[in-house]
C-alpha cells in the first residue's frame, strides 16, 4: 500500500539548500514527487537576491510546488506577538511567519534545515523533515 | 553551507528586524505603507538603515496622530 500523501510546507532554508547541494535537491525532488509540497506568499516576502529569486522560482515550478496565499498582516502581527511573549530573537519573525503559514494551510509537516523551526514544528505538532531525516 | 545560504541567513535576520516595525504599523492601522517600505528594502531599492528610518518615522507619526 502506498504511503499517505502528505501536505508539506517548504521553508526557504530547504529551497536555498536545494539550490546549492545535490543531496538536498534530490531529497526535495523525491519529497515533492511523493507528497503535496506547498509554498506561501511568505516566500515572496523573503529578501531574495534577484538572481536567487529567479533560480528559486524555477526550482519550485519544476518541482510542481503550489503557491498558496496567506494573510501576511495577520501572520506578521502574530509572529511579533510570539517573539515578544516568548523572548525569541526578533530576527526570527520571518521564520515564525513560515511556521504559522504551515499551520494555517493545514500542512502535516514542514521541510526545513533549521533548529529553531524544528522546535517550533514540534510545538505545533508538525512533522519536521529534511535531507537528513529523509522523506516521510 | 554555501554562499547563497549564508547570504540568505544574513538578509533573513534583517528582514526579521524590519518586520517588527511592520507588525507595529499594522496594529496602528498603517500596515499598507509599512509593507511598501519593506518591499522597497526587500527588492533592493533602499538600504536597511533607510528602511528602518522610514518605518520608525511612520510609527512616530502614527503615535503622534493618536496622541
Amino acid at each position: 500500500m502506498p504511503a499517505r500523501r502528505l501536505r508539506l510546507y517548504l521553508n526557504t532554508s530547504i529551497v536555498i539548500r536545494a539550490l546549492e547541494e545535490h543531496g538536498a535537491r534530490g531529497f526535495l525532488e523525491e519529497c515533492c514527487r511523493r507528497h503535496q509540497c506547498v509554498a506561501s506568499s511568505v516566500h515572496w516576502a523573503e529578501p531574495w537576491r534577484p538572481g536567487t529569486l529567479v533560480e528559486a522560482g524555477r526550482l519550485l515550478e519544476g518541482l510542481g510546488v503550489e503557491r498558496l496565499e496567506v494573510d501576511l498582516d495577520a501572520l506578521v502581527v502574530e509572529a511579533d506577538r510570539l517573539v515578544e511573549e516568548r523572548g525569541w530573537s526578533p530576527r526570527r519573525r520571518l521564520d515564525l511567519m513560515h511556521v504559522l503559514a504551515a499551520v494555517e494551510l493545514g500542512c502535516h509537516g514542514i521541510v526545513a534545515v533549521d533548529r529553531f523551526i524544528r522546535r517550533r514544528a514540534k510545538e505545533y505538532g508538525l512533522l519536521y523533515v529534511n535531507h537528513y531525516t529523509g522523506c516521510p | 553551507m554555501g554562499r547563497l545560504y549564508r547570504e540568505w541567513r544574513r538578509l533573513r535576520d534583517k528582514a526579521g528586524i524590519l518586520l517588527g516595525y511592520v507588525a507595529k504599523a499594522v496594529r496602528a492601522g498603517r500596515g499598507e505603507e509599512a509593507w511598501r517600505v519593506y518591499e522597497e528594502w526587500r527588492s533592493g531599492r533602499i538600504g536597511f538603515k533607510e528602511a528602518r528610518r522610514r518605518l520608525e518615522q511612520l510609527l512616530a507619526e502614527a503615535a503622534a496622530a493618536r496622541a
